[in-house]
């Protein structure tokens, strides 16, 4: 399992890695059953702390996308079409709401922005 | 679960310096990074850990044993790489493994040989001809092959190149693919332990000025910047705050708290994550502040 990730992403590198696999999960690239490292081997392998790793693989438990079976380890679970569409919906509220926060920060209003999202929707530049 | 290590109301005093009272705890399985300006007391820490220093007061467990008490065992049970290296500079890498090999019960030659060649120390030259960081590559195989549950390392990347250091991260979490160990360091450089450690304990003049898991420490110290308008209701959680014009910059070493209970601040605040060298600065910085 390759995941791209880096100190100097200002993201918590936890984050980081649950938005990778995450992704993996919903493209595709890992498909239902499919064993994760343990969360040691994946620390060493990403050079990461121990709690860091566990802390995401236990939010990607919780979201349904991994399942962990005591003591056999952990697998990509039967992911559920609505599962995946709100895990989908999570990245995308995740990155839209930077882009919120940025646009408020420089004083649009609320209606402002949501105008301009309406045009990129239709497919101007705002 | 007992802890790899535990500390309780350590201390040690000097003329003009005073450790502690220190309390940590160190749980199997996780390593900790001990940082603090020059100064602070690491090593003190790490040599009342060893018993080197006769701590005056306090109570130090390694996996349930007594440090003074248990002395002995508890060498058995540490591996330990010091600041300096305190070989015989005219004896080879092979003689002076010789030499460890009949000091520990669990040595592993084998393991000792496999890590001396993966590390490029050189068995047949003198210690005095090796560089610093082959010497501290040196002193880290000595310490892994006697089979310690418990390494503490003071300073074990200082001289070491990028490369190195990365062989030597990668050799610590080695370590703890194993749950029943654990690895307490000390070091000035803060990427290192942004990368590995689980656990944070900063020290600052003898003191422990915070120990807590890394992610919660990273969670709750940021960099906030904000309308000068709103610093009265944001002062309770900064740490330390400048103010230019209109607009604040700040430290807050308690960012999940004021989103609690300011829950409106979110709309205002710009955030960003604090690398652990400038939290290590707001901390003493504040430290200082906070007793004049």
């Amino acid at each position: 399992m390759l995941l791209k990730v880096s100190g100097e992403n200002p993201e918590p590198m936890y984050q980081q890695i649950i938005n990778e696999i995450r992704r993996l999960i919903l493209t595709g690239e890992l498909s239902p059953g499919d064993p994760l490292p343990s969360i040691r081997e994946l620390a060493q392998q990403l050079t990461t702390s121990v709690i860091t790793t566990r802390r995401a693989y236990l939010e990607l438990e919780r979201e349904g996308l991994l399942t962990t079976r005591q003591g056999v380890g952990t697998f990509v679970a039967r992911v559920d079409r609505e599962t995946a569409r709100a895990a989908a919906r999570k990245i995308a509220a995740g990155l839209l709401t930077r882009a919120l926060e940025e646009a408020r920060r420089l004083g649009l209003t609320d209606g402002e922005i949501s105008a301009i999202f309406d045009g990129i929707l239709q497919g101007g530049n705002g | 679960m007992t802890a790899a290590l535990e500390v309780q109301n350590l201390k040690k005093s000097f003329p003009g310096f005073t450790l502690g009272p220190l309390s940590l705890e160190l749980p199997a399985g996780y390593i900790m990074g001990f940082i603090g300006p020059n100064g602070a007391g690491k090593s003190t820490t790490i040599k009342c850990l060893l018993n080197l220093f006769h701590a005056d007061d306090g109570e130090i467990r390694v996996y349930g044993l007594d440090s003074r008490r248990d002395e002995l065992e508890i060498r058995q049970v540490v591996g330990y790489v010091a600041e300096s290296h305190p070989y015989y500079q005219d004896m080879t890498v092979a003689w002076t493994a010789g030499f460890y090999a009949r000091l520990y019960r669990h040595w592993d030659d084998g393991l000792c040989r496999r890590l001396l060649e993966k590390f490029n120390v050189p068995r047949d030259r003198k210690v005095k001809e090796l560089s610093r960081g082959t010497r501290t590559k040196l002193s880290l195989a000595l310490a892994l092959a006697h089979r310690p549950r418990l390494l503490i390392l003071d300073e074990p990347m200082a001289g070491l190149d990028p490369i190195a250091r990365h062989d030597v991260l990668q050799e610590m979490l080695a370590f703890i693919q194993d749950e029943e160990r654990a690895i307490f360091f000390s070091t000035h450089l803060m990427e290192d332990v942004e990368k590995v450690a689980d656990y944070v304990a900063v020290l600052n003049e003898g003191r422990l000025l915070l120990c807590q898991e890394k992610d919660d420490l990273l969670a709750d110290w940021k960099r906030l910047a904000f309308p000068a308008s709103r610093l009265e209701e944001l002062k309770p959680w900064l740490k330390t705050c400048q103010q230019e014009g209109g607009r604040c910059l700040g430290v807050t070493g308690s960012y999940r708290h004021l989103l609690q209970q300011l829950p409106e601040a979110a709309r205002y605040l710009e955030t960003s994550p604090l690398k652990l060298e400038d939290l290590l600065l707001a901390a003493v910085r504040q430290g200082k502040t906070g007793r004049s």
